[in-house]
């Protein structure tokens, strides 16, 4: 089991595009040489988009932002001992427009959400998020009963790609989750471009 | 703002009216100078404190409504610089009533009201700017009350939990 845990996406499509209105498995059932034709179109731009998505995957720029103790641990990824220029993800972009990736490092406290949800909002498609540290992932030690100071997880308030366990995770952890989130875009997960 | 001795400035609040010096024991660990008042004498300590070269340290509430004789109790702490020399007051008010401002004497004492206010919901009257501090705007309640209840906590949730991304897809 990997350290880090990505979350359930869409498979990128096998080159099958569904007949409307039918289902290709009740098609197979009907006429297999039918979706032998399918499977093998005879034009189809694959390569073009896994061009871009390997474009997109090695140049991931993050939006320069903090919340909490986890963005020191942020920081010291992007310093020179672990350097995340190595996967061209070091660019940390000081405006939401120019970013690819945000990285949520530490508690979102309740009067802090809704400036994230504005800054997700005007980071412009395709973009994915990583949620750094128990905080993100479900509130982390502020969760307990009746409390009123936090969101209890990033997901509560933006879509996450990639959760990233710890308190804090080490920077090797967090450069896991970096890599895991390329190896989705590389695999064709396009973020939450449709879902913005 | 000439310094003052340790025992001068004790002194010098001990001898005001409505101030009651606690008993040796009630001294808390830490604070040299402990006194009990009511809340008409809290600005003349204060001022007091400020011309004597004392700063504010610190100032926080206690819900005591439910002990005997319930009330709000406002805390306020001043200490000097070089040898320790803290004063705690204490000025317990009635719960519903307000409380006055400092701030116009300790710039500090401005956020610390506002915490008052956000955290215990004790109005601090002629403060300048009373908002809530830590809570959002929009929060209704004051969360250190031992009676809270957080009325609606998914409040400030924008959003239910993000679907997985396939249900997502059929829109």
């Amino acid at each position: 089991m990997d350290i880090v845990t990505v979350a359930e996406s869409k498979q990128p499509e096998t080159a099958e595009p569904e007949t409307p209105g039918s289902d290709a498995s009740e098609l197979a059932q009907v006429n297999p040489d039918l979706l032998v034709e399918q499977v093998k179109p005879l034009v189809h731009l694959d390569s073009l988009e896994n061009l871009l998505n390997h474009a997109r995957a090695n140049s991931l720029w993050p939006l320069t932002f903090g919340l909490a103790c986890c963005a020191i641990e942020m920081m010291a990824v992007g310093a020179s001992r672990f350097d995340l220029d190595r996967i061209g993800a070091g660019v940390f972009r000081p405006s939401a427009r120019q970013a690819d990736v945000m990285i949520l490092a530490g508690t979102i406290s309740r009067k802090m959400g809704p400036v994230i949800k504005t800054l997700w909002d005007q980071m412009p498609s395709p973009k994915w998020a990583i949620a750094m540290g128990g905080c993100t992932i479900d509130g982390g030690p502020f969760k307990y009963p009746g409390q009123y100071a936090i969101i209890e997880g990033a997901d509560r308030i933006i879509p996450v790609d990639v959760y990233v366990p710890g308190c804090p995770p080490r920077p090797e952890a967090l450069f896991a989750g970096i890599l895991k989130l390329e190896e989705k875009i590389k695999a064709g997960d396009t973020g939450w471009a449709k879902s913005a | 703002m000439g310094k003052v001795s340790v025992s001068e400035l004790a002194q010098n609040i001990a001898s005001m009216e409505g101030i009651a010096m606690a008993d040796e024991g009630d001294i808390a660990k830490g604070c040299q100078h402990l006194y009990r008042s009511a809340l008409a004498t809290l600005r003349p300590v204060a001022t007091l404190c400020k011309q004597s070269g004392y700063h504010l340290e610190h100032i926080t509430c206690l819900d005591l409504r439910s002990d005997e004789g319930g009330c709000m109790r406002l805390a306020y702490q001043f200490n000097r610089q070089g040898a320790p020399d803290r004063h705690l007051l204490h000025v317990d008010l009635d719960p519903g009533s307000n409380g006055v401002t400092i701030s116009d004497l300790f710039r500090g004492a401005d956020w610390y009201e506002r915490e008052v206010f956000d955290m215990h919901g004790v109005v601090i009257d002629d403060h300048a700017d009373l908002r809530r501090l830590l809570m959002p705007e929009d929060y209704v309640g004051h969360p250190l009350l031992k009676d809270f209840t957080d009325e609606d906590p998914e409040r400030h949730i924008l959003a239910a939990p993000m679907p997985a991304p396939e249900a997502k897809d059929e829109g």
